[in-house]
């Protein structure tokens, strides 16, 4: 035991009596000690917690593939041990059973295995280019590249000229889904590898998906074609990295909302043009925003309260937005360079705080997942304490747990509240001339809708292609 | 092979309890069916752990089934001398154990850009969250608290103490099954948790009372996004 971890442990047995593997007169000490050390039932305390916070861990779920394609290896294996074997009457007979079970598949594989598997000694060069596809089969085919190569690409390209279009900026009310997002990494074009390389086990998990390639492509092999045009084009197109990423997310999107849209309604998505798909994304966001906000706008707090509530808000948004910044300085990069020139010349704290979320979004800074982990439940307990009894009564009777939603909601409403001084600002710094004299000639009252339009669409896009702001298209998001 | 009366007892003991171990027995008896249902009753539990251990989820797939093939291939030498799940994971135990040693040879770079090395990008409710700035709410502290708690265990664990807590917790073995899975003493699995437990608490103290992370690990959470390319 190095002296670190002496220093984390001053009670080593209370681990043991928690979990209940203690003597009995070793319990009965421990309980003695508890009974009057307030420092020790302190350090029991917070090994509980410490325990219990690990029920927070995700839990996992294999995919509905996986007990197939487990059953489907060991049927490969249990061939193999048959034809080593002496005593293979038994184990043939599970075979069988375990074959008939997984067939129709299996039987053709099976002749496909051997026959692949004379060839594994030689380098295979097909299966080495098709290997990165093999991988990537399912993201691929979440943009339908295998009946369209350019709908594919174009789509992707679409979603990261808008990366608004995922980015769901206001609040998330929800209850936990409990869904958990499918991971899915891209594998690198192995250009250095030979077969050869790679050992037994991961060569038959590799011939077990080239299988599920080759019955997906099936009696059309122009799709395979496509899959592998969509890859060289994905690969080498300008901005590859962002359009893996954005594809990465847009699967897990998919799969996301597959839970409860059904099978067919991602169908209809995904075989939708490209310019189609954005539409859907922005309809199903909209819809999932309007709900939240109706669940979270339950009750508003006492007027009174509203400047403290809105003061706290934007001092939270300074705070991190200077956090993110200073993560930005520790890196010299050009990209990161420019993000935060950008975030320095934003109109308001607003937009700089939505550039540095798209940053994010887009992995563009270093360390970005740990900022947002800034806020503690005492901050929280404490700014309740300072509100007027009008709000406290409001949420009386509440759970702590309760109480800390409805404040957030009022916090995190205040936050993305636009304000006069706001809109002046964004007026000031956010428009260019022609578009100040734009708003010339509208009554007051138009001149700040106008301008409340042109700020919301700001925070997601570049504006400065409009002249006119009066006339902009509606956005199809923000708080109505 | 002749077995011990007290090998017969025991083994027949543990079939009188444990229904997974009736489950084996049909598959030693080379019942497909047995098989399956074993694999899916397993297949969770198993992903959790290698999961948590090797980080990375397709791999961790991959040794999984390593794992069931394992268990396939020595049906017919399985005597019921524990529980189902002992004997299960300590199958579990040698293979990620193994994997580990070997695993330079993967080949597999990670272009999603999050903080833990497998989880893709952010979905949107994280994403969500982040943006309406982090409030600690019941819903929040959830998905928060599931990373901090990833991360801390990453971080802060080496992959005895992770495999032994998870086992552990999870599992809910007693220190006895724990040291028959894991090969060792009572008293290291005794001393190979209190350290677990110890080094995981200090790693979260500073989130308990901050609601932030040390800094010692936020830079190696750092870190780790900074190698990613």
């Amino acid at each position: 035991m190095n002296k670190q971890e002496k220093d984390n442990l001053n009670h080593p047995e209370l681990v043991a009596y928690l979990d209940g593997e203690l003597e009995r007169n070793q319990r009965a000490e421990v309980e003695r000690k508890l009974a009057e050390s307030p420092e020790y039932r302190n350090e029991l305390a917070n090994l509980q917690r410490t325990w219990d916070v690990l029920d927070a861990l995700p839990a996992t779920r294999a995919s509905q593939e996986f007990t197939q394609s487990t059953v489907e290896l060991v049927a490969l294996k249990t061939r193999n041990l048959e034809n080593q074997s002496t005593s293979g009457a038994r184990i043939l007979r599970m075979s069988v059973l375990v074959i008939l079970l997984i067939i129709p598949p299996i039987a053709a594989f099976s002749y496909g295995y051997w026959s692949k598997k004379e060839a594994l000694t030689a380098p295979n060069r097909q299966l080495l280019k098709d290997l990165p596809i093999i991988e990537n089969l399912s993201l691929y085919r979440s943009v339908s590249a295998e009946l369209d190569v350019d709908q594919g690409i174009r789509f992707l390209e679409l979603l990261n000229s808008k990366p608004s279009v995922f980015l769901n900026f206001e609040l998330d009310f929800s209850e936990p889904t409990g869904v958990n997002l499918p991971s899915k990494s891209f594998t690198t074009n192995p250009t250095s590898l030979t077969l050869d390389s790679f050992s037994q086990e991961e060569m038959e998990r590799l011939l077990l998906s080239q299988r599920e390639f080759d019955r997906f492509a099936g009696s059309q092999p122009e799709k395979t074609d496509n899959l592998r045009r969509f890859h060289k084009i994905l690969n080498e197109h300008p901005d590859s990295s962002q359009l893996k990423n954005l594809l990465i997310y847009w699967n897990s999107w998919l799969k996301n909302k597959g839970y409860y849209l059904g099978r067919d309604e991602i169908d209809r998505i995904k075989d939708a043009t490209a310019e189609d798909r954005i539409v859907e994304i922005r309809r199903l966001e909209k819809e999932d925003f309007v709900e939240k906000w109706s669940r979270a706008r339950g009750g508003p707090p006492a007027p009174q309260d509203v400047p403290l509530i809105k003061g706290f808000a934007k001092e939270k948004i300074e705070e991190l937005s200077l956090e993110i910044i200073r993560q930005l300085d520790s890196s010299n990069n050009e990209q990161t360079k420019k993000l935060k020139e950008e975030v320095e010349n934003a109109p308001t704290h607003h937009h700089g705080f939505a550039i540095l979320m798209r940053a994010r979004f887009r992995s563009r800074f270093p360390g970005g997942a740990t900022v947002w982990s800034t806020f503690g439940s005492n901050e929280i307990e404490a700014f309740i304490s300072a509100l007027s009894a009008e709000s406290k009564n409001k949420i009386a009777g509440l759970t702590m747990d309760l109480q800390m939603d409805v404040v957030q909601s009022w916090i995190v409403i205040a936050m993305f509240e636009i304000d006069d001084s706001d809109l002046q600002e964004f007026h000031d710094k956010g428009l260019t001339g022609n578009q100040r004299d734009s708003l010339k000639g509208l009554s007051s009252s138009e001149q700040k809708k106008a301008v409340q339009q042109a700020f919301r669409m700001a925070l997601f896009q570049d504006i400065s292609e409009f002249d006119d702001v009066s006339k902009l298209p509606s956005t199809g998001r923000g708080r109505q | 092979m002749q077995l011990s009366d007290s090998v017969i007892k025991k083994s027949k003991h543990y079939e009188s309890i444990d229904p997974d171990v009736r489950l084996m027995l049909q598959v030693q008896s080379d019942d497909a069916g047995a098989f399956e249902e074993l694999t899916r009753r397993y297949q969770n539990r198993l992903l959790r752990v290698m999961e948590h251990l090797v980080s990375n989820r397709d791999m961790a797939e991959d040794l999984a089934q390593e794992v069931f093939l394992r268990v396939f291939r020595s049906r017919k030498s399985y005597i019921p001398g524990a529980k189902f799940s002992t004997w299960f994971f300590t199958i579990a135990n040698n293979v990620a154990s193994n994997a580990l040693r070997n695993r330079s040879r993967r080949k597999e770079i990670n272009l999603a850009p999050t903080q833990s090395e497998d989880h893709g990008v952010p979905s949107l409710e994280t994403m969500a969250k982040e943006a309406s700035a982090l409030m600690p709410t019941r819903q929040l502290d959830q998905v928060e608290l599931s990373e901090v708690v990833q991360s801390a265990m990453k971080n802060s664990l080496n992959e005895r103490q992770k495999l032994a807590l998870l086992l552990s917790k999870f599992e809910h073995m007693s220190y006895q099954e724990i040291a028959e899975t894991m090969d060792l003493t009572v008293q290291a699995i005794k001393s190979l948790l209190s350290r677990a437990r110890g080094n995981l608490k200090q790693a979260l103290e500073p989130y308990f009372q901050t609601g932030q992370l040390s800094d010692s690990y936020r830079e190696s959470f750092e870190s780790d996004d900074q190698q990613k390319p």
